[in-house]
């Protein structure tokens, strides 16, 4: 999938989503007085220029690529969201959002430390021991920085991760 | 008491070995907390404001004086040296500041950061020593309608963030003010554009949004081409050697300094804007007077010079309300203002009359914060510095966690972090699409002020019609001038080529 493609996939998508939005926010904010800026205008006045750069760009897109005598490729989309998914950096993004998603139930000092291990085992670390101490150094290093000695309540987690995370905090006073 | 009297008193308050040793203590500790994303400039004041509890009312408002310049000053090492704005008023520092640290001048990018820093603290504290009173009651004739004006001028910026993606990045811009929206509105306080989620009922965060953009995006994109990190002076060993401009350099960038140190910290006393708007309208406005703003965003000390002399400068700018007439400028001024109100001391006009101590010992104060804090940083900075050292596989993943704790602190809600990665994956989405992150950041920095300034001016003008409203608005000198300046500065970009096209072809 070229650039091209993508951003015109892109610019699409946006100009459906700001669609929606246009006619959802007139339709669920109260009507305004004519003689005071709504809730709904201001949002509605942003989306109508957006729409109208948006219309410029994809009408260039077009035509830049009829100038440069490049299909869009649409048929080749299959295969290369099929490499996509097997690349590195989906794998990283998907590595970022489950961390972003499991950090409550699991807790700062569990999701860091498997995080760590993960994202550096994917950017080619292949030294273990290394890997293994490092992460569990700068969990630990991170979470008594910010939860210890800054005050950021960073989450514990709940169940077993909680009890054992109440247990590091409770082991640094005594250092 | 006159001037010299009150500088004499202001000095001796600060000057004692107790205070001095107090006072490192605060810039170091405000240097660090700067330096941490996610730890933001009122969060290093509140922090700080438990070792106040011992201080009397005047040593108290000294310190947190320094931790609060400090602060702001740290937010530009980590946005130089790792891409992620320590504070968000240091976000335009990474569209010079990262590009120079990538070409291997990080030392001097440092350099103008710190030494630009200073300038804009000190010219703001002696704005604030000599004119107080007068800067303040020209603050308060701003209404709405010129506070829309000043914010609509840092949007401004959008036509040439990216002048060889002009359409890009006004979509760009555009959307960052469109997702400003989301949330409670700002006057009627019904929920917007929440789709029924009461996690959309506060609105897009903009500290999550930013740190995913700049930093999550970034160890993406190392993630898929791998390169090595160079932010030193070429040793390699993750030293920095913060080494100054030579004095062409200096030269080159005067009137950068001077322009922006006066306009941040006027936008510094103006009540509901900041450091944040004061860096983005001091780069924008630079990127715009420049004669090559193309060399803006490539690595150009001016870029840096002017957003961190602006940030500075307003630090100053908000204490001239608080001290003059008890209005807190920002929010690191409200929690200082919560903090001297805890001592006893009644904050208002009457202050400064009774007790202009107070006045002085502030000055005093940022001027020996903002000198001590340059060498303070510069050890800082080498300590960040030398993480660079550490190989991706371990830093990569821990940048990403010290933004996931830097979009946690803010609220402490795990929405945040999930805001963060999402934005994070998005601005990289963005980045191949050759989207401006920069310019979806400033939409949504500026979009929330820029909307309730206008709607509050339109509700004040009462005209008969709508039509009739605006021109009401624009009928104020000061929005009316404002305005117009912000409309040739939004065209320029845009008919400038389509002038040098004509001029070309009549060559022909």
């Amino acid at each position: 999938m070229s650039h091209l493609t993508l951003e015109l996939i892109v610019n699409v998508l946006l100009l459906a989503f700001g669609i929606f939005c246009f006619f959802y926010v007139g339709a669920t904010m109260p009507a305004s007085d004519p003689l005071e800026l709504g809730a709904e205008q201001w949002p509605q006045a942003v989306l109508f220029l957006m729409f109208l750069a948006l219309a410029y760009n994809i009408f260039r897109i077009i035509k830049t690529n009829r100038a440069n005598g490049i299909s869009f490729g649409f048929g080749g989309i299959a295969k290369e969201t099929a490499a996509f998914f097997k690349s590195k950096l989906f794998v990283a993004m998907v590595i970022v959002m489950v961390m972003a998603l499991v950090l409550e139930y699991l807790g700062f000092l569990f999701t860091c430390f498997l995080f760590m291990v993960a994202y550096g085992l994917l950017l080619g670390e292949r030294r273990i021991p290394v890997l293994v101490l490092s992460a569990l150094v700068i969990t630990l290093i991170l979470y008594i920085g910010f939860s210890v000695f800054l005050g950021v309540m960073l989450p514990r987690g709940y169940g077993i991760f909680r009890t054992i995370a109440l247990a590091v905090e409770g082991i640094i006073p005594t250092f | 008491m006159d001037l010299g009297q009150l500088l004499v008193s202001g000095f001796s308050i600060v000057c004692t070995p107790k205070m001095l040793v107090m006072m490192l203590a605060a810039i170091i500790l405000g240097v660090i907390f700067g330096a941490l994303p996610g730890v933001s400039a009122t969060m290093a004041v509140a922090l700080g404001v438990p070792f106040t509890y011992s201080m009397p009312a005047v040593e108290g408002i000294a310190f947190l004086v320094a931790i609060y310049c400090a602060s702001i000053t740290g937010g530009g090492i980590t946005a130089i040296l790792f891409k992620i704005p320590g504070v968000p008023s240091s976000a335009p520092t990474t569209f010079d500041g990262y590009p120079m640290a990538q070409q291997g001048q990080a030392g001097k990018a440092l350099g103008v950061s710190l030494v630009c820093s200073a300038i804009g603290g000190m010219f703001a504290a002696l704005c604030m020593f000599l004119l107080s009173p007068q800067l303040t009651q020209a603050a308060l004739s701003f209404g709405p309608s010129e506070l829309f004006a000043i914010t609509f001028m840092g949007l401004s910026i959008l036509t040439c963030l990216d002048s060889d993606n002009i359409c890009r990045t006004i979509i760009s811009g555009l959307l960052g003010i469109f997702l400003a929206c989301f949330g409670i509105d700002p006057l009627l306080g019904v929920p917007r554009l929440t789709f029924g989620s009461s996690l959309l009922t506060s609105g897009i965060e903009m500290i999550p949004v930013m740190i995913g953009i700049f930093a999550v995006t970034e160890v993406l994109k190392q993630t898929q081409k791998p390169k090595t990190l160079k932010a030193t002076d070429g040793a390699g060993n993750g030293s920095v050697n913060t080494s100054l401009p030579t004095f062409k350099e200096w030269w080159e960038i005067k009137w950068i300094i001077l322009r922006c140190a006066i306009v941040g910290t006027i936008v510094g006393i103006l009540p509901g804007a900041g450091a944040t708007i004061a860096s983005f309208l001091c780069y924008s406005m630079e990127v715009k007077m420049a004669k090559h703003p193309e060399r803006f965003g490539t690595g150009y000390i001016g870029g840096i010079a002017a957003s961190e002399t602006a940030n500075n400068a307003a630090t100053g700018g908000a204490m001239v309300p608080l001290l003059s007439l008890g209005i807190p400028g920002g929010n690191a001024a409200a929690i200082m203002m919560s903090a001297l109100t805890l001592k006893g001391v009644q904050m208002g006009p009457l202050l400064l009359v009774n007790q202009p101590d107070y006045l002085a010992a502030t000055f005093a104060s940022m001027a020996i914060a903002n000198i001590l804090m340059v060498f303070v940083s510069i050890a800082v900075a080498k300590v960040f510095a030398k993480i660079l050292s550490i190989p991706y596989s371990i830093l990569g993943p821990t940048i990403i966690m010290l933004a996931t704790i830097g979009s946690y602190a803010t609220k402490s809600a795990i929405v945040d972090v999930q805001l963060m990665a999402i934005a994070g994956i998005i601005g990289f989405v963005f980045a191949i699409c050759k989207f401006n992150s920069a310019a979806l950041i400033l939409g949504l920095v500026l979009g929330t002020l820029c909307e309730s300034n206008l709607r509050r001016a339109v509700t004040i003008a009462n005209g008969d019609t709508l039509m009739a409203e605006f021109i009401y608005l624009l009928k104020r000198p000061i929005t009316g001038i404002i305005m117009l300046v912000c409309v040739i500065m939004l065209l320029l970009p845009v008919i400038k080529p389509l002038f040098s096209k004509k001029k070309n072809k009549t060559a022909a």
